[in-house]
């Protein structure tokens, strides 16, 4: 690939890092609400109950956060751990493999997010503002 | 969070991106070797047949060039628009919310669009530190 080309991507990085927070963040927000709300879908968790009611309650505060881009490192390190912690109690006992076990959504937001503890939010976050 | 905990970490961002590129890499590969050669998880797609075979032959492709880091922007632009078709095709006639499978009453596409937008980011941050890109940039 021309070095060029190689630059002019890499200029839009943090844009496209921002873009890739949000949909990040609002794929965790829809999973938060289900949880909680059983909205858009699914069925609610009791109020209390462990462990989907506790994910909820962190998947909401943490996906909100990173979708404003606010305190996007350590939201994203807590978000990462719920994921990581869902994987290894919810999805991993059915089945070794991610796509028989349905796990996948949860592995990838897990490493989605711990990349995003490195990176930060991008150039598109409220935390630009905080400085 | 203070300025020098931010430094330190963005030191590490090629290294954990990589990291990142790999398991994105090796799942879409994955889902690529069960549409196309039925492994590990049998979809029961005939050989040949259209769209679903040949879209696992495209995943075969640019998951492994992803997962080795060979041309990673390349491949993940053609990955991420071949995300982008599968869920506008295959998962949005199914239900309007990404969240849980057709019977739960979404569609069933949360990690096409995960992947999507991850192979994007990837188009423009390329590989990270562990890619054979890097090596191939060296000489």
């Amino acid at each position: 690939m021309p070095q060029q080309l190689k630059a002019k991507l890499d200029s839009y990085a943090p844009a496209v890092l921002s873009l890739f927070r949000v949909i990040c963040a609002l794929v965790l927000l829809t999973h938060a609400t289900a949880h909680l709300f059983g909205w858009p879908t699914g069925r609610a968790a009791a109020i209390g109950a462990w462990p989907l009611w506790y994910a909820g309650i962190l998947e909401i505060v943490t996906g909100i956060l990173l979708a404003v881009g606010l305190f996007t490192r350590a939201a994203a390190f807590v978000a990462s751990g719920v994921m990581a912690f869902a994987y290894f109690s919810q999805h991993l006992p059915t089945s070794f493999w991610p796509i028989v076990n349905k796990g996948e959504p949860a592995l990838l937001l897990c490493f989605g997010f711990f990349l995003l503890v490195f990176t930060g939010g991008g150039s598109i976050a409220l935390d630009r503002r905080r400085r | 969070m203070t300025q020098r905990l931010d430094a330190r970490l963005d030191r590490y961002t090629p290294a954990v991106l990589s990291a990142f590129r790999i398991v994105f890499g090796l799942l879409f590969l994955l889902y690529g070797t069960s549409h196309a050669f039925s492994w590990p998880l049998d979809f029961q797609v005939p050989m040949g047949s259209w769209p679903v075979w040949w879209a696992g032959i495209i995943e075969v492709v640019t998951g492994g060039l992803i997962l080795l880091g060979l041309f990673t922007r390349i491949a993940g632009f053609i990955a991420s628009g071949h995300m982008a078709v599968a869920y506008f095709w295959q998962h949005q006639p199914l239900g309007l919310w990404p969240v849980g499978p057709p019977e739960m009453g979404g569609n069933g596409g949360t990690e096409s669009i995960l992947f999507c937008f991850g192979f994007l980011l990837l188009v423009f941050t390329g590989g990270g530190a562990y890619a054979l890109d890097a090596v191939r940039g060296r000489r």
